[in-house]
């Protein structure tokens, strides 16, 4: 079980890497068209100093993201779950948020906070926020009715049902939804920090290649960012192992 | 007490109770009191409103007409006041709290409302056979166990009321009785007045001192069978001539109900 659990994401990752590799090599693709992953680790390897840096930057950014907008989204979905209209008020919104493609109001954010921490934090916020209020909703709302009646016989509040009963049995759907948002506040950051004027994080450096046509250097924040969303999705495994022990999907 | 003269009051009462969700009439005329310290279970088809009734007793659920008397108060008084302990179809169990913790979660809650003396959970889980599991997750329990958990969370509240729904229904009849023999026991100890719903003729003879029998829906209260075994109830009363006596004649009160 341990043995497996190292190795096949290993051999995973080795035949994906193997056959891109194999097929630049195999079609002997021009540099511009693709890339081979041996170059672009090389590259790594030889200016790792940068990309270490913007990439403690990114993942700060991300990871705050993450807080900020499940903080949000618990606050937010524990009233949206007690009330049908606060849940018929807020859905057409993060509804609009989740649909809207980030990149069309980034430049006003951009414009409004300036450069620097504030805007990418706000687009990393947002974009994680409709997935984590959903998500809780649902899972606050999944709670077992008949715990909640033998919570009621005993004139629980509100709030002891919520701490005792609905938050702990949200906590399962809130962990699939923060699987997803690491890959979309990664993203959103990204895209953030290239499109701003600060001058710090893999969003910048892989802009700044870009417009070097420094196809390694723009590959090289890629495989960054990748290794983030893994540190981060082994994370959410650790913790996932500890809070929900009890539940069916860790059994 | 003895010695005494004893001075029956009532514990519950159900004046004219109808309930009705929009045109379905689920009870209608229901009329009972039961007295301090007594075991009463209501016994009906299914479908009948017994659970109903119970939540109407428990004030999870407000009577279309009629008067549900709890203690002094009412029904919603009494919740208020924690003085129902409530026992579910389900064992409703939180299944990330280990067996000792749900035992606790009650007695966790509305803490100003809590008995100024309640028995230890620690101790009930030991009496009823569950000391070793204290620390282990419901998931890792058979059914009958859980079951037992959830009567001890209820017993821990030391309340004057008990209202339990169906408890062993999802249980296999070989479980079934070893619960039924177990709750006479703890319910022999307990002071409380218990309300108790079933579907078994020999759960409801083994464990009350009257036996309501209800008609299919609307659910009415048709007999009430006086059932005068003598206590403690331990399982050899199952073998007496008079239990099958009195299973008998529930067995008629409940199917001339069915007539009606």
């Amino acid at each position: 079980m341990r043995a497996r659990a190292v190795i096949a994401p290993i051999v995973g990752l080795a035949v994906f890497f193997g056959l891109w590799e194999l097929i630049v090599w195999i079609r002997d693709l021009p540099p511009f068209e693709l890339r081979a992953p041996s170059d672009i680790v090389g590259f790594l390897v030889e200016n790792p100093g940068a990309y270490w840096d913007a990439a403690l930057v990114t993942g700060a950014h991300a990871g705050l993201s993450l807080v900020f907008s499940l903080t949000i989204a618990l606050a937010v979905g524990a009233l949206v779950a007690a009330s049908r209209f606060a849940e018929d008020a807020t859905n057409p919104v993060l509804t609009l948020i989740q649909v809207t493609p980030f990149v069309v109001y980034l430049p006003s954010i951009v414009l409004w906070l300036g450069g620097g921490n504030a805007p990418v934090l706000l687009v990393g916020t947002l974009v994680c926020l409709p997935p984590f209020v959903f998500a809780t909703v649902a899972g606050l709302r999944a709670a077992d009715p008949a715990a909640r009646e033998l919570l009621a016989s005993v004139d629980a509040s509100a709030w002891e049902q919520l701490v005792r009963l609905r938050l702990p049995a949200a906590l399962p759907s809130i962990s699939t939804a923060l699987r997803y948002n690491i890959g979309l506040a990664l993203i959103a950051v990204y895209l953030a920090e290239g499109g701003n004027l600060s001058t710090s994080g893999l969003g910048f450096l892989g802009e700044r290649a870009a417009s070097f046509n420094n196809a390694n250097g723009v590959w090289a924040t890629v495989f960054c960012m990748a290794a983030i969303g893994v540190v981060g999705l082994v994370l959410v495994g650790v913790a996932d192992r500890v809070l929900l022990k009890w539940h069916a999907s860790q059994r | 007490m003895i010695g005494s003269v004893p001075t029956v009051t009532t514990a519950v009462s159900l004046d004219d109770v109808a309930k009705r969700f929009g045109s379905r009439h689920v009870i209608d005329d229901v009329r009972l009191d039961v007295a301090d310290g007594e075991i009463v279970t209501l016994l009906g088809p299914s479908g009948c409103g017994k659970t109903t009734l119970l939540r109407l007793i428990a004030g999870l659920e407000t009577p279309t007409s009629g008067v549900v008397t709890v203690g002094a108060g009412s029904a919603v008084d009494a919740r208020r006041k924690k003085a129902i302990g409530f026992v579910p179809q389900s064992p409703a169990l939180l299944p990330w709290r280990s067996v000792a913790a749900n035992a606790r979660l009650l007695l966790e809650v509305n803490r100003s409302a809590n008995p100024a003396d309640h028995p230890d959970p620690m101790d009930l889980l030991v009496e009823v056979g569950l000391g070793e599991f204290a620390g282990a997750l419901p998931h890792e329990l058979s059914g009958g166990m859980r079951q037992r958990v959830a009567l001890v969370r209820a017993f821990a509240l030391a309340a004057p009321i008990l209202l339990l729904d169906e408890p062993f229904a999802a249980l296999d009849e070989i479980t079934r009785e070893d619960m039924r023999h177990l709750l006479a026991r703890l319910c022999e100890r307990s002071p409380a007045t218990i309300v108790f719903v079933t579907h078994s003729i020999p759960e409801a003879v083994f464990l009350s001192d009257r036996v309501a029998v209800m008609s299919p829906r609307p659910g009415r209260i048709v007999d009430v069978v006086d059932i005068g075994l003598t206590r403690p109830r331990t399982p050899d009363i199952e073998d007496d001539p008079a239990f099958f006596e009195l299973e008998r004649r529930v067995r008629h009160a409940l199917h001339a109900g069915m007539q009606r």
